[in-house]
């Protein structure tokens, strides 16, 4: 397949590459931009370890072809703390509330816990329940990692 | 495998003359994953389809609600029209795989990948939606053939999806069932439309997921229950007969004695609830 030139705004970075256009969002982040904290778990749009939000939407990076990413606004793991020497609140409230365990999981439930504090800010437990039901998790049970949301929601809320 | 940009219309014909199987991408949920499992073809074309933003709607003329090609299923989640006018595509969306995948998935999409187990069409079959394509406009009864096969010719791309205006205010109903409530396929789905008078069922249309090789509407079942009063004998009967108008399979999802009991069971609970 002839190659394409896709031009991509990652983490506000422009990056300009020639690459196959089919060729999954995930792979290009992590192969061509090094950008390892977004994991591919099923590749099939199942596990969600693999979400990054691109133009303000969480997407499964894994079924999305990079041509189709041609001119976009993606943020992932590795760009959602505005400072570098500083965790994003999220990521705090899920080292606190030990919602962590494999780990594998972790970027993709983070990116979806984020676009979800963007959209709604205090999240009962349906609404967080929904917003991470694409993330799955098979060691922790999700207790934890409810919780760590909510904490989050609490501390940008400042309560 | 080719990649090709479309950008406007007049390019599918040019498309149709290299003779070569045409797949078109929107959202790409169901073809990146099909692309992975190599079971697309190899000497093909890859249409890419997303720059065509006029496909992107959702507007309320005479004729009905018409959705654009592009439009996603977060999109018809998000539109108050569908909400309050098409609440069983609502609620169909609502059971479709994931938010990421809803933020990428596309109606259209839903449609032309034809799976009998298709979240979307239930409620296309009981709204007697009809699908715009650049060469034509089908009735969405009859637009299936078989599993994953459709009525579309090689060059022949959806447009938009039409859901006429009522004349009549109809019950809606919609039961899944699945393994969990996300990212599951249907193991069996029903979507029902049922009009009263005096609990004399006037008007009814039901539509059989997951239970045949294409979505199923159980014309027999319709007729019969058709001004009849809803009693326990009627309701009986009509299950007897829904079990004998779909041709639920086994497979690694279910078994069609499961599949089979749950429609049945979804039409008393529609029946029950009117």
């Amino acid at each position: 397949m002839n190659k394409v030139h896709v031009s991509l705004n990652v983490n506000k970075k422009r990056y300009d590459l020639s690459v196959e256009p089919l060729k999954p969002l995930s792979q290009v982040l992590r192969d061509d931009l090094m950008l390892t904290g977004s994991k591919e778990g099923c590749h099939k749009g199942e596990c969600g370890a693999c979400t990054v939000i691109m133009d303000s939407r969480t997407v499964d990076s894994c079924l999305v072809p990079v041509c189709q990413a041609h001119g976009s606004e993606i943020i992932t793991i590795e760009g959602i703390s505005a400072d570098v020497k500083e965790l994003h609140p999220v990521q705090k409230a899920f080292m606190e509330e030990g919602a962590v365990q494999c780990g594998f999981c972790t970027p993709g439930l983070i990116m979806s816990s984020v676009d979800l504090l963007d959209r709604i800010p205090r999240p009962d437990e349906e609404q967080i329940k929904e917003a991470l039901s694409g993330n799955l998790c098979r060691c922790t049970g999700y207790a934890k990692i409810i919780k760590a949301v909510r904490k989050a929601a609490q501390k940008k809320a400042g309560t | 495998m080719d990649y090709v940009k479309i950008t406007g219309l007049d390019e599918l014909d040019g498309l149709e003359k290299k003779g070569r199987k045409i797949y078109f991408l929107a959202g790409g949920t169901d073809l990146m994953v099909q692309q992975k499992d190599d079971l697309l073809e190899r000497e093909s074309i890859m249409a890419d389809i997303s720059s065509l933003k006029d496909l992107k709607s959702i507007r309320l003329e005479n004729s009905g609600i018409r959705i654009g090609a592009l439009t996603t299923f977060t999109e018809i989640l998000e539109s108050r029209l569908i909400r309050e006018q098409v609440p069983l595509l609502f609620n169909a969306a609502q059971s479709i795989g994931s938010p990421q995948i809803r933020n990428r998935a596309t109606l259209a999409g839903n449609i032309a990948n034809a799976s009998p187990a298709a979240d979307s069409i239930p409620a296309l079959f009981v709204h007697e939606a009809r699908i715009r394509t650049n060469l034509a406009e089908y009735p969405v009864n009859g637009f299936f053939q078989s599993v994953k096969r459709s009525i579309l010719k090689n060059s022949e791309m959806i447009l938009e999806i039409v859901i006429p205006r009522d004349e009549i205010l109809f019950r809606s109903f919609y039961f899944k069932s699945g393994p969990r409530q996300a990212l599951a396929i249907a193991k069996a789905s029903l979507a029902a439309r049922i009009n009263t008078e005096q609990d004399r069922i006037k008007n009814i249309r039901l539509a059989c997921g997951a239970v045949g090789i294409t979505v199923i509407r159980p014309v027999r079942t319709e007729k019969f229950l058709l001004e009849n009063k809803i009693s326990r004998d009627i309701i009986n009967h009509a299950k007897d007969m829904l079990r004998s108008e779909i041709a639920p399979i086994d497979d690694f999802r279910s078994t069609g004695t499961y599949r089979s009991g749950m429609i049945a069971y979804f039409l008393e609970k529609a029946l029950t609830q009117i």
